[in-house]
């Protein structure tokens, strides 16, 4: 149990580190709604350990990668298929379409959703909270030579859909 | 520009287009934490209300002259040296308890619930126990508790209690969800003594206060003795220099169902008088009292501004029935408030409920006064939304003790029992208001601080010979 004092620091906690935490779930969802919940339920972890972990040098590294570890196990649970939808991971444009910058953006990011949940959780970690190989892999619980070939390999598919992409942007233009 | 560069931008735009919480997290997550507690809890506590609340110290149940403590039974194994490195964590920890040795029990239980490692088995007072520990993605395993007849086999046993993440090296089980129940502390071998503390005191001006702490001694990094008038939830065991309680698992109650719950298909007197009793009785449960011993007085029973439910965390609240239940439970001169909102569509197709709180001791001379305050940010707007219900006041007004920063708001009618306020915030941090609440005539009928004590925080509090 939390004691009077710890409660206050977890207050504190939550609130100036809940939007932060929410950015970096949305990227392992792709649902802001789901998000906020594997959030919560993280947090909710969090507290029972909280007077360990407010003492563990990065309550917000310690949360992160409970966030990262729970998105893999969270979105089994819940079939990817469901919330990836039917949308096509490249669409038709017209020539000069003035959103294909933003076309493109949202199709890697479906690409990165698309990833296998344990490599999607190591792209988002080391791209967008850019943490280091050796940090990524500590966060994951995995080896670093395991973090360099899940980034290696997920980049390589996301090259593909940015290849894709932007061929057919030319196709359309030409 | 590099891949990797260009992934960082991408995941970048994408965050950004998550919007900021329209609603306060803290309340969100407090709010998760104590149904996820109630929910681990649930299993033991088996025939409590519908409604959890607190308890609260009867001195009489502290029966300290009855106290007597038996040494834990000796295993037959030699259970390994304190610095033997598989006592570093649940996962490796050698099986202890009388029946360490029944290697079929222990592969019967094991293959029956898929457990990775049993940690204790024994016989205890009445029931055969066995605490198991399994490994769980994201965070460091669940325990989980069997209960059976005393003596009996592993398709005997069933789950009882489990505790999933957060987990400890010490760890405490009682038998059943009473009173007087026994208490089994696993520890590590290095631990020789732990404090246990058997309840709080909670007086009528809403002072809580911790029994004294009894130091129990250890073999092998087992304790087990009898608690008498030590109600689960409220029980403490401390080892020294630690600052958490351990993982406490619990088996059935003895208690009989009284049979009350809270009757979300019921409406007008009908709900509110099932509610009072169910908020009750989770009270007297708690307690280890009757519950007759435990009587509701409402504070409030009426409908909530939608606006402000939005921000304490009710979702698809539009089209919907919100209803606010406020009791007061009056146990032999102490007062503990709980609040329940239920949501109803108004098809009459689903319903819900959120425990706003589920016990906190107020001051008994002036609860009636008090009032009970619903309240959320809207970080985006840098608003405080407040509900204020206070059927007893004229009017009500928000105050806070740094006025040039923080303006009182008007003085505002109370109208139906409740008034609506929203005053500008700095942040969604603490908030430096109080109420104000004000007769017909315009006096002050008391300062009232906003927020009850959650249990986390009111349970915190220690005895003076705390280990």
């Amino acid at each position: 149990m939390v004691d009077a004092d710890g409660e206050e620091e977890f207050r504190q906690f939550v609130q100036a580190r809940w939007h932060a935490l929410v950015r970096t779930a949305f990227l392992l969802t792709g649902d802001q709604g789901r998000a906020e919940d594997l959030v919560q339920t993280v947090l909710v972890r969090v507290h029972r350990r909280w007077q360990h972990v407010a003492h563990s040098g990065s309550p917000y590294a310690y949360t992160r990668a409970a966030l990262a570890n729970e998105s893999a196990s969270w979105w089994r649970r819940r079939r990817v298929s469901e919330t990836l939808g039917e949308v096509p991971l490249h669409a038709d444009r017209a020539p000069g379409d003035a959103y294909a910058a933003y076309d493109t953006r949202d199709e890697v990011a479906r690409a990165v959703l698309a990833l296998p949940p344990r490599m999607r959780a190591v792209v988002v970690l080391r791209y967008f909270d850019d943490l280091s190989e050796a940090d990524t892999a500590e966060a994951l619980g995995i080896s670093t030579g395991s973090v360099k070939s899940q980034a290696s390999r997920g980049l390589e598919r996301l090259r593909t859909v940015l290849q894709q992409t932007r061929g057919a942007v030319e196709r359309s233009l030409s | 520009m590099s891949i990797e560069s260009q992934l960082r931008e991408v995941l970048s735009a994408r965050a950004d287009e998550v919007d900021g919480p329209a609603f306060d997290p803290y309340k969100r997550v407090a709010g998760a934490v104590v149904t996820n507690r109630r929910r681990r809890r649930a299993a033991a506590v088996g025939a409590v209300a519908a409604v959890a609340a607190v308890a609260v110290l009867v001195p009489s149940l502290v029966r300290g002259d009855e106290h007597r403590t038996t040494p834990a039974k000796h295993t037959n194994v030699v259970v390994p040296g304190p610095n033997d490195p598989r006592w570093n964590t649940l996962s490796t920890w050698p099986t202890r308890g009388e029946l360490a040795t029944d290697a079929a029990f222990l592969t019967a239980v094991s293959d029956q619930f898929g457990s990775a490692r049993i940690l204790y088995a024994a016989d205890l007072d009445t029931t055969r126990v066995v605490v198991a520990w399994s490994p769980e993605s994201g965070t460091d395993g669940q325990l989980t508790m069997y209960s059976g007849p005393r003596g009996g086999q592993a398709k005997d046993l069933s789950e009882v209690s489990s505790a999933s993440g957060g987990l400890d090296d010490l760890v405490s089980l009682r038998e059943h969800a009473d009173n007087d129940s026994r208490l089994v502390v696993l520890a590590a071998p290095s631990v020789r003594t732990v404090g246990v503390s058997p309840t709080v005191r909670i007086d009528p001006d809403g002072t809580v206060t911790r029994a004294d702490y009894r130091l129990e001694p250890l073999t092998d990094g087992v304790w087990s003795g009898p608690l008498s008038g030590a109600p689960a939830r409220l029980v403490r065991v401390r080892v020294v220099g630690k600052s958490s309680n351990p993982v406490t698992l619990v088996g059935r109650t003895t208690r009989p169902d009284d049979g009350t719950s809270v009757c979300l298909s019921c409406t007008g007197a009908d709900y509110l008088a099932k509610a009072g009793a169910a908020l009750a009785s989770g009270v007297a449960t708690l307690l280890g009292v009757p519950s007759a011993d435990a009587a509701p007085v409402t504070v409030y029973d009426g409908p909530v501004d939608p606006a402000v439910a939005r921000l304490v965390g009710a979702e698809d609240v539009s089209g919907s029935t919100l209803r606010l239940t406020v009791v007061d439970t009056v146990v032999r001169g102490a007062t503990v408030r709980s609040a329940l909102l239920s949501i109803s569509s108004k098809k009459g197709t689903s319903a819900s409920t959120i425990e706003l709180s589920d016990g906190a001791p107020v001051d008994s001379s002036n609860a009636g006064q008090r009032p009970f305050v619903l309240r959320g940010t809207d970080p985006r707007q840098s608003t405080m939304a407040v509900q204020v219900f206070a059927p007893k006041a004229a009017s009500v007004q928000l105050v806070s003790g740094s006025p040039t920063i923080y303006p009182s708001s008007p003085k505002v009618p109370v109208v139906d029992g409740s008034a609506r306020a929203t005053v500008a915030v700095w942040s969604t941090d603490n908030t430096p208001y109080e109420v104000a609440s004000y007769d017909a005539q315009g006096r002050r009928l008391g300062l009232w601080p906003l927020d009850l004590a959650s249990s986390d925080s009111w349970l915190a509090a220690e005895a003076p010979n705390r280990p």
